[in-house]
């Protein structure tokens, strides 16, 4: 007896939707085992390589899904990374050990294009495994690590912290005159850098002063912080680093020697959205030039900073 | 926690239902270029004609978004993003005019020639030369940072991790009936972070150098780099493999491509970047013909790594030859290696 229409046509519909997807989810393919992934958001990740071969081509997964906003294209995204290879199950790279999330730069040539869909579309405080071949693991344009093999493949697990515009700051424009041992500050536009002037005498002491009270989350020891940042050495105009002349904001752990002298007594309980104006003496941490995470700065050099409070997440 | 894998009825009708929500969270990564190696050898181009070159000085994006990908790149056949056999300056390119950016560099030059050979590594004509490819680039002073960040009170750059060698040079070299021979070295270089000098390179580059950043096992690595890195591939650029499957150094190969620096970088900013690439792709099934029929010379692995320019031809049998098109007016060809 004939299927009544209905039926047939919910077959057929079935069996398009299935020609549809399953070669995309890879159905098609003999199972393939996966690295096993162990440990929790913002800890360097446990990983146990399969005895099977990789997959031959570029694959991801969402491990675990954070409750923060959704990461979207345009965006530069703030993220902690381990980086190792399949076949020989070496440790390559990793952010946590640095004590330095990275910023990526999802437009093909900073990194591979496969890193935009494992990053993009993701919920902040998501841990995304990648596996690929490594001509599209790391570098742009299919091009493998250095000391990696091209036929090799890589296993990437990160931790998205967020996504960031490029511009995002804690605060708007304004201007705020020069008073109390600190420099005056004016921001022009939105999105514009900070500029720093009418400096006094060096400072003795760490000093911050609050430009713009933030309403979000508090900044907690131990955690991510993510900023927006301007520093001179004391008196000149030009910075000496900047993240509006680079890509947007950067990731921090907030931990005092994974920072820049001064940041983490000033950054600690304020909350998102502040705008702050630190000052550092020469002196604070004697010969001093960078973290571990290769933050640096000229060395025992009095200097001033504005840090705009993009975002703070646990770790 | 998402699958790897569905298979089902009753997950094909979940992912009916939720069709993009599982698509976003378990999918093949869809590589958006050609699969292999064929971006580490460069720009492979679809012709017919039996060689291919491509070299060019600096491959990052600039930090500042001021740059294009791949800084005085070269290729032979050209291409529209490389519309130059010949491309360099003599002056101080500054990429950093805010004094963050990507660096500075001097007297730069790349060359990519096909049915050719250069006369000296110093510039002069191409000698044509049938079957042969050539690819150089280099330069007097190259001073990359990732991102670049001056010292404002001189001296070493401030970036988390910068490069700086000063004349550096890399060449690949295919004959006819010969494999391909790199070289790569430069006068002087290191390497540095946040303005500290963490690696002096050496004058003389031993092949694929592995370097690590910092040395001290101790420590986490910001960065890790390779020197002189030399890899073979087939004629469309795939790296040359063994039995197993792994990429394998191929002494017969005739094609491949040299980096004089290739470094990845975390830390702030991630980023990959090249200092200095040649590569070239040879066809030997079709110009092997045009190998020198007097006996020559037979060569041996240490000729790869000469630093002197490329020798001419034992035999006269492919030159003087009249060049194609596209090697003397800079036409693209097209056609074939007639």
């Amino acid at each position: 007896m004939a299927a009544p229409p209905h039926r047939a046509r919910r077959t057929a519909a079935l069996a398009a939707l299935a020609a549809l997807i399953l070669p995309a989810l890879g159905c098609g393919e003999k199972a393939q085992n996966i690295p096993v992934v162990k440990g929790e958001f913002g800890s360097r990740p446990e990983v146990a390589m399969p005895t099977y071969p990789p997959p031959k081509e570029a694959r991801m997964k969402v491990l675990a899904e954070g409750d923060g906003p959704v990461t979207r294209k345009g965006q530069v995204i703030v993220t902690d990374v381990d980086i190792r290879i399949w076949e020989s199950g070496r440790a390559l790279m990793d952010t946590y050990r640095l004590e330095q999330p990275t910023t990526a730069v999802l437009d093909g040539q900073h990194v591979s294009r496969t890193w935009d869909q494992a990053l993009i579309g993701r919920k902040a405080g998501s841990r995304v495994l990648l596996v690929s071949p490594a001509t599209h693991g790391f570098g742009p344009h299919g091009m493998a690590p250095a000391q990696v093999t091209p036929t090799d493949h890589m296993v990437l697990v990160f931790d998205v912290i967020g996504g960031y515009d490029p511009k995002a700051q804690a605060a708007g424009p304004g201007k705020w005159p020069a008073s109390g041992g600190f420099p005056s500050v004016e921001v022009k536009a939105p999105g514009a850098e900070p500029v720093m002037g009418d400096f006094g005498a060096e400072p003795r002491d760490v000093g911050v002063r609050v430009l713009n009270e933030g309403k979000g989350p508090v900044v907690k020891a131990g955690s991510s912080v993510v900023m927006q940042y301007t520093g001179v050495v004391w008196g000149t105009k030009s910075p000496f680093n900047s993240t509006y002349l680079r890509n947007g904001p950067n990731g921090f752990v907030m931990k005092d020697a994974a920072m820049l002298p001064g940041w983490f007594e000033a950054l600690e309980g304020k909350r998102v959205g502040s705008r702050l104006l630190v000052t550092v003496p020469g002196n604070e941490r004697p010969g001093f030039t960078h973290t571990k995470g290769a933050l640096g700065m000229p060395k025992d050099k009095s200097a001033a900073y504005v840090l705009d409070v993009v975002d703070t997440r646990p770790r | 926690m998402a699958s790897w894998r569905i298979s089902g009825s009753r997950a094909l009708l979940t992912a009916g239902v939720a069709l993009s929500a599982v698509l976003t969270a378990t999918l093949p990564a869809q590589a958006a270029h050609a699969p292999g190696g064929v971006d580490d050898w460069g720009t492979v181009v679809d012709t017919k004609d039996c060689v291919q070159a491509d070299a060019w000085v600096v491959r990052v994006k600039g930090l500042g978004k001021i740059l294009d990908a791949k800084l005085f790149q070269s290729h032979y056949p050209i291409t529209p993003q490389a519309p130059k056999q010949h491309a360099g300056g003599k002056e101080l390119v500054n990429l950093s005019p805010m004094g963050i950016g990507l660096g500075k560099i001097s007297a730069l030059y790349s060359r990519a020639m096909g049915h050719a050979h250069p006369a000296s590594t110093s510039g002069g004509h191409d000698i044509p030369a049938r079957g042969e490819v050539y690819a150089d680039a280099g330069g007097a002073s190259v001073d990359i940072g990732l991102p670049y960040i001056a010292n404002p009170a001189g001296g070493t750059q401030l970036s988390p991790f910068g490069v700086h060698v000063e004349g550096i040079t890399v060449s690949a070299y295919s004959q006819p009936a010969k494999p391909v021979a790199f070289t790569g070295g430069a006068a002087r270089g290191y390497i540095s972070v946040a303005g500290a000098r963490i690696i002096d390179i050496p004058p003389i580059w031993a092949v694929n150098l592995g370097v690590r950043i910092p040395e001290d096992y101790t420590q986490a690595p910001l960065a890790l780099a390779t020197t002189n890195e030399q890899v073979t591939t087939d004629i469309k650029g795939n790296p040359t493999k063994g039995p197993n499957g792994a990429y394998k150094y191929d002494p017969k190969s005739t094609s491949g491509y040299v980096n004089g620096i290739h470094a990845s970088v975390l830390g702030t900013e991630v980023a990959d970047v090249t200092v200095a690439h040649a590569a070239v792709l040879r066809d030997p099934k079709v110009t092997d013909q045009f190998a020198p029929k007097l006996p020559v010379r037979a060569e041996s692995r240490a000729d790869s790594d000469r630093a002197a320019a490329p020798a001419r031809p034992a035999s006269k049998a492919c030159a003087p030859f009249a060049p194609p098109r596209a090697a003397a007016g800079g036409m693209q060809d097209m056609s074939s290696c007639w």
